[in-house]
């Protein structure tokens, strides 16, 4: 069994391809200054708020904040920020991505510069901030909050989509509307702060990009569903990142292909993530925890990889009307596709798209136990998480834990805590016999 | 060592206590208890000499060993490391058969878990890292109204007028004690108010493993009958205590050693 590791905070990766990764973390932040020192505009940015595609057809450089505190939290350098933050009077029970982000321009502004020996450079000031409502409340509050310490100006898109329970027909029409608007409002935005209008033949060339990325992202975690498992979770965890940060990009249509070609070549040579598999595992929910990604070594020495997981995964593709000629509404429509994915399977099943995601994970991918993750400040993906294991558990008999600390804030965090949990899991997951 | 008995222990590093039991055939020989301190290794070690110096043994004479608990890593011993929530739910199993819950009130944390027929976890949670509900916040009551923590059971089951903690907080429940103390509340009616407290929390847990009778109450808090009877309440179940509470996972770790044949 792995020993406590004071210093190391990263995972021991399956695949050569993700190992690639933190070269591209490095360029976000470093095309980011050197955008600054070309005259280029640079955004703060949410990412999965569905204008990627946008952003880069404006040939704005993306600043995703969100990944800056994940960044923080694997290098360990994350105190200093939330600590600021929470002197500003932020609450700890806000979203520590937040905290470190706004900790962060508190902390620049105070000094007059980038905080010394800030990760991987630090982010250079932006030239605008757009905030999303996709996923949870603070991605749409926390650019205006920051407006304390920035003198940027501010633009939040609000990204809908209709409860599962909706009559889609019904509702589609109106929802796809609204969410044109928001994106053309955007545009509008971007057109007043660079000067320059949307060019559409370049936004459809970032959407073809994006797609094509994301279908290849898609088709890498269908063959996943090889035994032995051919890429884990914590892979995952890393090659997101070409498909949240490089979206509508050639670099991440390069970056996936690649993965699927090592993806593919040991899913049909059956190589597998460790020498014996005995248990897999799905990451049900809840964000990961990037100050300690090594549990998922941890847990690969009891015999157990994480096959698949259901967070931070690509959207599932989606097909979009040929008769959609435009791509403000292409984006629209593919939007409101995305988010009602599972709403037909929820209203025939258990009503919860979420739960029949991953009762589909556990079918496609001979999964043995689930693993969540509740993490304290992160309510999106926390609320609701122990009713969705309860409705699991009535349709599938698999042991199911949930791991309790924060996606970047350490204080909540207790590794004797999630030892003692990680043990008698497996010896739940034992009972049951191997493979 | 006489005749063809063979002897297991089970070592718990528990965060308040190291506990070592021996069994032969199946039944306890003789247990040690000594208070963790800052000093597994050498709580560790005393443990273990005093169990054996009891059973009249030497360690080579062990068919079997287990360790487990918070701080099992600390154990100077080569041994299989089996989580207490398994040696819990096997001590419970070997202890109450019928058994089919397990709450462990610990002093770090609290633990229920569903019971297999077979005396396996079939699902299990643990409290979160904050101190309510485990045997800390019991501690920190206990010292602030200066009673002692064994007495806090018997003194608990006269109040007649349980206090409502505000607070579900370890940290808080002191100031709030502090603050019901110069109000004029009785140290019963104060610690019944605890006892409430850490049974809603205790409930809490249990419904989500899907609790079902038979009720097992083991760890430090089994030795406050006003906890059992708090927590009884709020289940709405009879509740089973070990004759020693705080032994069931060193026994567990035995009875596991002994079903498996781990030599130390």
């Amino acid at each position: 069994m792995q020993a406590t590791q004071p210093n190391k905070t990263t995972a021991v990766k399956g695949t050569e391809t993700a190992r690639e990764v933190r070269a591209l973390v490095k360029n976000i932040y470093k095309s980011a200054h050197e955008a600054k020192d070309n005259g280029r505009k640079v955004a703060y940015m949410m990412v999965a708020s569905n204008y990627d595609e946008i952003l880069r057809a404006m040939d704005i450089v993306p600043l995703p904040t969100e990944n800056y505190a994940g960044l923080c939290a694997a290098k360990r350098d994350m105190d200093r920020f939330l600590l600021k933050a929470e002197a500003d009077g932020y609450s700890q029970v806000l979203c520590s991505y937040a905290r470190i982000g706004l900790g962060f321009d508190s902390l620049r502004k105070e000094l007059g510069r980038i905080p010394d020996n800030s990760p991987d450079g630090g982010m250079p000031l932006p030239d605008m901030m757009i905030g999303s409502s996709a996923v949870c409340d603070p991605r749409f509050k926390w650019y205006q909050a920051t407006s304390r310490y920035l003198d940027v100006p501010t633009f939040a898109i609000d990204v809908v989509a209709p409860p599962p329970q909706a009559d889609l027909n019904q509702v589609r029409d109106h929802y796809i509307s609204y969410q044109r608007a928001q994106f053309q409002g955007l545009i509008e935005f971007l057109e007043a702060q660079t000067g320059k209008k949307m060019d559409k033949e370049r936004l459809w060339e970032a959407i073809r990009l994006g797609d094509k990325a994301w279908q290849l992202w898609y088709d890498i975690d269908r063959l996943r569903v090889a035994v032995p498992s051919p890429m884990p979770s914590q892979d995952h965890f890393s090659i997101m990142v070409a498909g949240h940060y490089y979206s509508g990009t050639q670099v991440a249509v390069d970056f996936y292909q690649k993965l699927f070609d090592e993806v593919k070549h040991k899913a049909e040579h059956k190589i597998g993530v460790i020498a014996q598999e005995k248990y897999r595992i799905l990451y049900g929910g809840g964000l990961p925890p990037w100050h300690t990604l090594w549990i998922f070594n941890y847990f690969e020495s009891f015999g157990a990889v994480f096959a698949i997981e259901n967070v931070y995964r690509g959207f599932d593709p989606v097909e979009v009307p040929s008769h959609v000629k435009d791509p403000v509404d292409y984006l629209a429509w593919r939007t409101f596709l995305r988010a009602t994915r599972y709403h037909d399977q929820a209203r025939l099943g258990s009503g919860s798209p979420a739960v029949e995601k991953l009762l589909g994970l556990i079918a496609d991918y001979s999964i043995d136990g689930v693993v969540f993750h509740a993490c304290r400040s992160c309510r999106a993906t926390t609320i609701g998480q122990t009713h969705i294991k309860s409705e699991l558990g009535k349709q599938c008999d698999l042991p199911m834990m949930q791991l309790v600390s924060d996606m970047v804030d350490l204080r909540d965090y207790s590794e004797a805590q999630w030892k003692a949990q990680i043990g008698a899991f497996m010896e739940a997951l034992a009972a049951r016999g191997t493979r | 060592m006489t005749g063809i008995h063979h002897y297991y222990a089970g070592l718990d590093m528990g965060s308040v206590s190291v506990k070592a039991v021996i069994i032969c055939d199946g039944r306890m020989v003789c247990f040690g208890l000594i208070p963790s301190g800052g000093q597994y290794k050498t709580a560790a070690t005393k443990t273990m000499e005093e169990v054996l110096g009891k059973a009249a043994i030497a360690m080579e004479d062990l068919s079997g060993l287990v360790i487990t608990g918070l701080g099992e890593q600390s154990a100077p011993f080569e041994a299989p490391r089996i989580s207490d929530i398994s040696c819990h739910a096997r001590g419970c199993h070997a202890l109450f058969p019928s058994a089919r819950t397990m709450i462990d009130i610990g002093g770090q944390f609290t633990k229920a878990a569903r019971i297999t027929p077979q005396g396996t976890i079939a699902d299990f949670l643990m409290s979160e890292k904050c101190a309510t509900g485990s045997g800390r916040f019991l501690q920190v009551i206990s010292r602030i109204l200066r009673i002692p923590i064994e007495e806090i059971g018997p003194l608990s089951m006269q109040s007649q007028n349980p206090v409502e903690f505000s607070t579900n907080c370890a940290v808080f429940a002191e100031s709030e004690t502090i603050s019901r103390i110069a109000e004029g509340a009785q140290p019963a009616d104060i610690l019944a108010g605890v006892h409430r407290a850490m049974a809603a929390k205790v409930k809490m847990l249990a419904k989500r493993v899907k609790l079902e009778p038979e009720v097992v109450l083991t760890g430090g808090g089994g030795e406050d009958a006003g906890l059992v009877e708090a927590v009884g309440n709020a289940l709405g179940q009879k509740i089973l205590v070990p004759e020693t509470p705080r032994l069931t996972a060193a026994y567990g770790a035995a009875c596991l050693a002994a079903a498996h044949e781990y030599r130390p």
